[in-house]
């Protein structure tokens, strides 16, 4: 027995010598906080500005802020194609639920960048001493959080207010009211955007970018809780006008063209890039146009063929509207390389996109114009080129226009709504066509089936804008967002309506969140 | 030579064809002598062979000896009553009355110890079948599956009871088994059982030869699968690989072929069928382009697969050795798709200073190359209209937009092929300085490299409709896995106390890298992925490059002991502490204890008169095991460079550093409690054989991946422990041996399992959810598929219950919806994909040289979402599109065809209780006389997934069911296939 015990002890003695206790993670490829630091300030700031255009991914912003309206609609096609559970054919009709996965995707975009903005400013914080550049960085970050909450405040209204990035253990956010993030996008846009750069910069926030953010905050006031002001929002839009560095490019396509980073009218945009852009114009190309159109631009996908333009919101352009081309692909589709017109696979019918959409739940393959704002490089991968306008001088100006109408100043809304349209008209088209009088500005006018006031520069604001995320907050501001008749939506006059459903999951995940009134 | 090995085989006739009464009469007559005797004798094994180093003992005594090399012996006995034990390593031992004897020549009659004493593997060690006290099944090679295996768990399929296997795809590239046992017990962890291989604890079945395995052992329940902590609670399966043999080398050489069949194809509109419709005013618009093409035959043929297997084995009572080699072409039905494999395995045995020293050295090696073609290749043929014709006027592939794509161009012109090199060698030294002590330490290795290339040419569907040039990818990867095991073995026997403890240390480390680069537009359609340099993409800015590495650690302290007391009354218990460094800081170490005990009614003296039970032993146990997550680093907060959020800055993209996970220092392993009684039993003389086991398993702190908020959390979802999940169920298994005569034998096996699963909660103190949606829909339905709910069972689909199609509208009526878009509010319940019973039947039938197997597996209790049926049965798309047959039936016995958007609902939920006929083998072994070389001849023929019986429409009931999202019959890349294979087996 002695002898086994000997022999045991010389083993276990060699054992613990030779073996192994220590349970750390070695890390090779994978990046962990204690390998960070302040030289890496610029990737950390990146998917601040990064994350932006993943709002006009598939489920996108750009669906939300669209395809709830009269412009544009997104049927299900005779092939069963769109169906997709139905949430296509339920944002339209607006009978979304908290369920469905729009609410959650953009919901979890957009805080996805409110948290970013909080942790790198935490990050910048805790280096120690603020640098007067640091500053700067901070204030912009702040600037860029308030367009994260100008969104979620617009969308979903009722939703948590997160201002920093240390927060206690287990701490879960709580609803906030509208109001009170309306004025907390107000209070830190006033604090933050005189510390901004005021020279022009392409894809980052900058003095202007925040006013112009400013102003539209002003101006859905109204609507959102019922606080007009319009008085602040003209002020902003003075002061860009007055700063001179933007102006209204000559052309309304080259604002929407593949080398807009030159237009003079950009204020912000996201940019896209075929390289670095897995993120793509998902509304720009791919969710809009047939399968057939893909040649057209000798594009290495075809398009899915979904999205169509609101057959009665084209018929407010004039034929002569050169924006009516631009913004739709209407009738027959050429290849843009040989200018042969586009068939059908089997030869037989030609590719033309008519403007009718002649069922919501079987639509034909061609039925509906298609949304072609935005220049299609030719020979396009997946990814997109594609620079998208988030904010631009023609939006200030007709901001101030309607600042204007709401103070009864019919004759400097209508100079400026001519000013804006100029471009889009030849020289040849009647006066008549052509301008907008102050006369007409003033008028009741019909949009969408119900007589509003100043319903012709609403349509105008359509037009004009049509496709860049701006017309739910539109009909909003005019009330006709649940009271319009349009494609396939019959009104609901229900005001619930007017702002999303907090997503389920987000109710499932966080006990403090109240769902918003209605769902 | 010739002569002696010709005189050996007629006394062996001789001996075992002496009447007994004269065998009685010499044992009578050798009563009266008195003198020492000494007995000479030769001893052969089972071939014939003389065997060298057997040791023959005088029972009872200390008198013993071992033959010589050419297997003589001689020993002196004083009575003539004496019997001698004739024992060798590997062999049954034979005692033999010597019986006034001279001359006692002994063969052994088989290679195998089974019919004696089955010894058990436990890992870590190995006990008689009769002291085990927890759920422990073994399986011999003799009841594998016959046939061609993909991957070696096939083996085992139908075999044991709670272990459900089951075979979805008939690629023989994918090694991939849906493996389950006794239910789900984990949400996201991974549900693979631990495989240990000749000790090799994650030892790669890659490095395994299926023909070259000599038994597999599965612990099932916690109390045996607790020494292996961590890894232990789906199970751990023991492989151990054919020993060496001593004696005089001997050759084998096991060869067969096969083909395979397509098993029950999909039907599908035929180019005839389409132009039928097409003349209905009702689908006048479907586009005829004019040929007849049947697309599946175009891309399908039946290869013959080969496998050649040749081994040597041979030594002597010190040392040892086997070599084998195997080489195993795989050729699947759709053409292109293959795969080679060549493995060789050496081993070595060695034994000195009186088997105090016992040295014994591994290495196997496995060299395979596979061919796949694109995984969309087969939905593509499936999907492509049958009046479109393969190529073009010009001898192009016809490709047009919105057709699908071509997949005959698919199969030649898209070209992936993945090779690896899988080496495990593992080096084991034992030392037994004293009789009842062992000091053993395994040092193993394994080291696998593979390559992925896929290119496509200038002729494919990336070419002519997607504009890129040939496109190739190029993908490598290093894995290397090392373990240590220090183990102390003690055993010791006093009067009626048999004590076996064992201590162990082992530690194992895995470190993978891997590295990707792909790039298309390439200026010559020659090179395939072989000049990946000189695309044009790389110039333009659009090739990728990609590298990491991860690494892990694993490091345990384990002990078990067993207590046998006079063979009654038995006691197992056993504790490991277990670390790992995927947990969080707070929880890098948990202890995970055992103990079992069984009890052998049938040794007690009451039991003495009940003849008709032969053995019967009851046993419990109770233990704890864990899951660890499947990925290293989830414990940690971690970021990563995104290109697919930069930031464009003063004309340059800025790559985004951003959070990747969310820090969890309390992440740790999901702990399952499990307690199994069990009774063994052999009745009637040992015609009846079986075990019944019941268990309840209770898995606490699942992990799963919960969304969070953000913020205030930095991403989106967090890993952690949260929740719990029972399974509870009753196995059977047991076999009956009819008829045991010599030239006549018939025996059947069967086995049946029940298990109930619940979810118990989802939620705990941080984390809640009542429910959780999991599994995807896929295109273009876009939901989920199941919903784990607390309080139900797991595989619950949930979707719309649908009454008919709606007069106007184009849509389906979903109950609840009334003339709404139906929403989230109206899904239920509509079926559940996790089968409630398994079952397997086998039946062995000899009579005289002719041998046959068949076996029988059922499974029950379950549905299936038929996928393709869900996608497809459509007729909105039958313009462009190939649809199956059934989309012509009017759902409900309605007036109307369907030609609504397909929806997720209960429609396309069936039922998917099935029999299949699993496998039949039947064998022939040639009588082998005068013949100096040849030794044992057998031929046999085999059939795999032959027949199914099932009222399930879709191709074949047989579906994954392992994981959260069971019964989904997704719409495969590749077909099930029926094989029929031929083989030969030769032994020199």
């Amino acid at each position: 027995m002695k002898k086994i015990f000997n022999i045991l002890l010389l083993a276990g003695t060699l054992f613990t010598s030779i073996s192994c206790t220590k349970l750390d993670e070695k890390v090779y490829s994978t990046i962990t906080p204690d390998k960070l630091s302040g030289k890496d300030l610029v990737y950390q700031l990146a998917p601040i500005y990064g994350q932006y255009r993943w709002l006009l991914e598939y489920q996108s912003l750009w669906d939300m802020s669209e395809q709830s309206t009269d412009a544009w609609v997104t049927p299900t096609n005779a092939d069963g194609g769109w169906y997709d559970g139905g949430k296509w054919q339920r944002l339209h009709q607006h009978t979304w639920t908290a369920y469905d996965p729009h609410m959650e995707s953009i919901w979890n975009a957009l805080y996805y960048g409110v948290s970013t903005c909080n942790r790198v400013i935490y990050q910048i914080q805790s280096n120690g001493g603020l640098t007067a550049d640091d500053e700067k960085i901070v204030s912009e970050i702040k600037v860029a959080r308030a367009y994260y909450y100008y969104q979620l405040c617009s969308l979903y209204g009722n939703v948590p207010i997160v201002d920093k990035f240390d927060q206690p253990e287990n701490y879960l956010p709580a609803t906030n009211t509208r109001a009170q993030v309306l004025n907390f996008i107000v209070t830190d846009l006033r604090a933050n955007m005189d510390n901004l750069s005021d020279a022009p910069n392409f894809g980052r926030f900058n003095k202007w970018s925040a006013k112009h953010l400013l102003a539209k905050a002003y101006q859905n006031s109204q609507a959102w809780i019922g606080v007009d002001k319009t008085d602040s929002c003209l002020i902003q839009c003075n002061d860009i006008i007055a700063s001179g560095k933007y102006s209204l490019d000559a052309s309304y396509a080259h604002v929407f063209s593949l080398s807009n980073s030159t237009s003079p009218e950009v204020i912000l945009a996201f940019p896209n890039d075929e390289k670095n852009g897995v993120p793509i114009c998902w509304p720009c190309y791919i969710q809009t146009r047939h399968g057939l159109n893909g040649p057209s631009f000798n594009a290495s996908s075809p398009g899915f063929n979904g999205l169509r333009a609101g057959p009665s919101f084209v018929d407010t352009y004039d034929e002569s509207d050169k924006r009516r081309a631009n913004n739709f692909a209407q009738g027959q589709q050429y290849n843009l390389s040989t200018g042969a017109p586009i068939m059908s696979t089997d030869g037989s019918t030609p590719l033309i996109y008519t403007k009718n959409i002649s069922s919501f739940t079987s639509a034909g393959e061609f039925d509906g114009y298609r949304f072609s704002k935005y220049e299609i490089k030719i020979g396009q991968k997946t990814e997109t080129d594609q620079d998208w306008v988030a904010f631009r001088y023609g939006e200030t100006l007709m901001m101030k226009a309607e600042c204007l109408l709401r103070k009864g100043d019919y004759q400097g809304a209508a100079e400026i709504v001519n000013q804006v349209r100029a471009r889009s008209f030849d020289a040849s088209v009647p006066d008549a066509v052509k301008i907008i009088t102050a006369a007409q500005l003033s008028a009741n006018a019909v949009v969408d089936g119900v007589s509003v006031p100043d319903g012709v520069f609403l349509n105008e604001l359509g037009r004009e804008f049509a496709g860049e995320m701006l017309r739910r907050e539109q009909l909003l501001r005019w009330g006709l967002f649940n009271k319009g008749t349009w494609s396939f939506f019959i009104p609901t006059n229900d005001d619930n309506l007017n702002i999303y459903p907090i997503p389920q999951t987000q109710l499932q995940a966080n006990n403090k969140l109240v769902q918003n009134p209605g769902y | 030579m010739r002569q002696i090995y010709i005189s050996a085989i007629m006394l062996c006739l001789c001996l075992n064809f002496c009447p007994p009464v004269h065998a009685n009469a010499l044992i009578l007559h050798a009563g009266h002598a008195t003198a020492p005797i000494t007995i000479t004798g030769q001893v052969t094994g089972p071939d014939g062979q003389p065997l060298p180093g057997v040791s023959v003992s005088e029972t009872g005594t200390k008198n013993a000896t071992s033959t010589s090399a050419q297997g003589y012996y001689i020993i002196k006995v004083d009575n003539p009553n004496a019997i001698l034990r004739f024992s060798f390593v590997g062999m049954k031992p034979q005692d033999i009355a010597v019986a006034g004897r001279q001359t006692i020549d002994i063969q052994f009659e088989s290679s195998s110890v089974e019919l004696q004493e089955v010894t058990v593997s436990i890992g870590y060690g190995s006990i008689r079948k009769e002291e085990v006290t927890s759920s422990v099944a073994r399986v011999g090679s003799d009841d594998f599956v016959k046939g061609l295996v993909t991957s070696p768990l096939d083996l085992l399929r139908g075999k044991i009871a709670g272990l459900a296997i089951s075979h979805t795809s008939g690629n023989p590239a994918n090694q991939n088994v849906d493996i389950m046992l006794r239910g789900v017990s984990t949400l996201a962890a991974s549900a693979s059982p631990l495989i240990v291989i000749d000790g090799i604890t994650g030892g790669s079945l890659n490095a395994v030869n299926p023909d070259n395995i000599e038994s597999i052992t599965v612990l099932k329940d916690g109390s045996a699968a607790a020494i292996y902590g961590t890894q232990g609670t789906n199970g751990v399966i023991i492989i151990t690989t054919k020993t060496p043999t001593a004696g005089k080398a001997t050759v084998t050489y096991n060869g067969y072929a096969s083909i395979d069949k397509i098993r029950n194809p999909l039907k599908i509109l035929t180019a005839a069928d389409v132009r039928r419709y097409k003349q209905d005013p009702a689908f006048s618009t479907i586009n005829d382009y004019g040929s007849s093409t049947d697309w599946l035959k175009e891309i399908t043929g039946t290869p013959v697969s080969q496998v050649h297997d040749l081994s040597v084995s041979g030594g002597n009572r010190n040392t040892s050795y086997v070599g084998d080699v195997s080489l195993r072409q795989q050729n699947g039905v759709i053409n292109e798709t293959s795969k080679r494999s060549l493995i060789t395995t050496f081993r070595v045995n060695h034994a000195m200073f009186d088997d105090k020293l016992k040295l014994n050295f591994n290495i196997s090696n496995n060299v395979v190359t596979d061919h796949q073609v694109p995984v969309e290749t087969y939905a593509n043929a499936l999907l492509r209209s049958p009046t479109l014709s393969v190529y073009n006027d010009d001898g192009s592939y016809r490709e047009l937009n919105n057709t699908g794509i071509n997949p005959v161009g698919l199969v030649n012109e898209a070209k992936g092929s993945n090779e690896y090199n899988q080496l495990m060698m593992n080096g084991k030294i034992a030392i037994r300085p004293v009789k009842s002590l062992e000091l053993s330490a395994m040092g193993a290795y394994q080291n696998d490299y593979n390559i992925y290339n896929y290119s496509t040419t200038f002729r494919s569907y990336a070419a002519t409709l997607g504009g890129r040039n040939g496109e190739a990818y190029l993908n490598g990867g290093r894995g290397e896995n090392k373990n240590l095991e220090l183990q102390a073995n003690y055993s010791k026997t006093f009067s009626k106390h048999i004590i076996n403890a064992m201590l162990g240390y082992s530690y194992q480390d895995y470190t993978k890298e891997a590295w990707g680069m792909s790039a298309n537009n390439f200026p010559l359609d020659i090179f395939g992925a072989w000049n990946i340099g000189s695309a044009n993409s790389i110039k333009q800015g659009l090739a990728q490059l990609s590298s990491n590495k991860f690494s892990w650690k694993l490091i345990a302290f384990f002990g078990r002991i067993n207590y046998n007391f006079d063979d009654k009354y038995l006691v197992m218990a056993s504790l490991r502490r277990e670390g790992s460094s995927k947990f969080g800081v707070n929880n890098k170490w948990g202890y995970f204890p055992a103990v079992s005990a069984g009890w052998r009614i049938s040794n007690e003296s009451f039991m003495k008169d009940v003849s008709f039970i032969n053995d019967l032993k009851l046993r419990a146990g109770f233990g704890i095991t864990g899951t660890a997550p499947t990925d290293a680093y989830l414990s940690l907060t971690t970021y990563r460079f995104d290109p697919s959020i930069a930031m464009y800055d003063n004309g340059q993209w800025v790559s985004a550093l951003v959070p990747s996970s969310n820090p969890n220092p309390n992440l740790k392993w999901e702990r399952k409690r499990e307690i199994n009684v069990g009774l063994d039993f052999t009745l009637f003389n040992k015609v009846f054989n079986g075990s019944i086991d019941v268990y309840h398993r209770r898995t606490n702190d699942l992990l799963y991946t919960y969304s969070v908020p953000v913020p205030p959390n930095i991403y989106n979802s967090i890993f952690a422990n949260v929740g719990s999940i029972s399974n509870k169920g009753i196995e059977f298994a047991g076999s009956v041996q009819l008829i045991n005569k010599d030239k006549f034998s018939w025996s059947v096996l069967g086995n049946v399992s029940y298990n109930q699963n619940k979810v118990i909660s989802l939620s705990g103190d941080v984390y809640k959810r009542d429910y959780l949606n999991v599994g995807e829909t896929g295109e273009p339905i876009q939901t989920y598929t199941h919903r784990i709910e607390s309080g139900q069972a797991l595989g619950n689909f949930y979707a719309w219950e649908v009454s008919g199609l709606k007069p106007v509208g184009n849509q389906w009526q979903v109950v609840g919806a009334g003339d709404d878009s139906p929403g989230e509010q109206q899904k239920k319940i509509v079926g559940n994909g996790m089968p409630k019973v398994f079952s397997g039947l086998t039946t062995n039938l000899r009579y005289g040289n002719l041998d046959m197997t068949v076996a029988l597996r059922g499974t029950f209790g379950f549905d299936i979402l038929n996928q393709y049926r869900m996608q497809r049965e459509t007729l909105s798309w039958i313009q462009t599109y190939n649809l199956p047959q059934s989309a012509f039936d009017k759902p409900f016995g309605g007036n109307d065809y369907n030609t609504a958007p397909p929806i997720y609902s209960n429609y396309y939920i069936e039922k998917g209780n099935f029999v299949k006929l699993d496998n039949v083998a039947i064998g022939y072994s040639f009588t082998i006389k005068n013949q100096p070389y040849l030794k044992r001849a057998r031929i046999y023929l085999s059939g795999q997934n032959l027949a199914t019986i099932t009222g399930y429409k879709g191709m074949d009931p047989e579906v994954a069911v392992s994981g959260v999202t069971p019964g989904v019959d997704v719409l495969k890349n590749y077909p099930n296939v029926t094989t029929y294979l031929v083989g030969l087996n030769l032994n020199f």
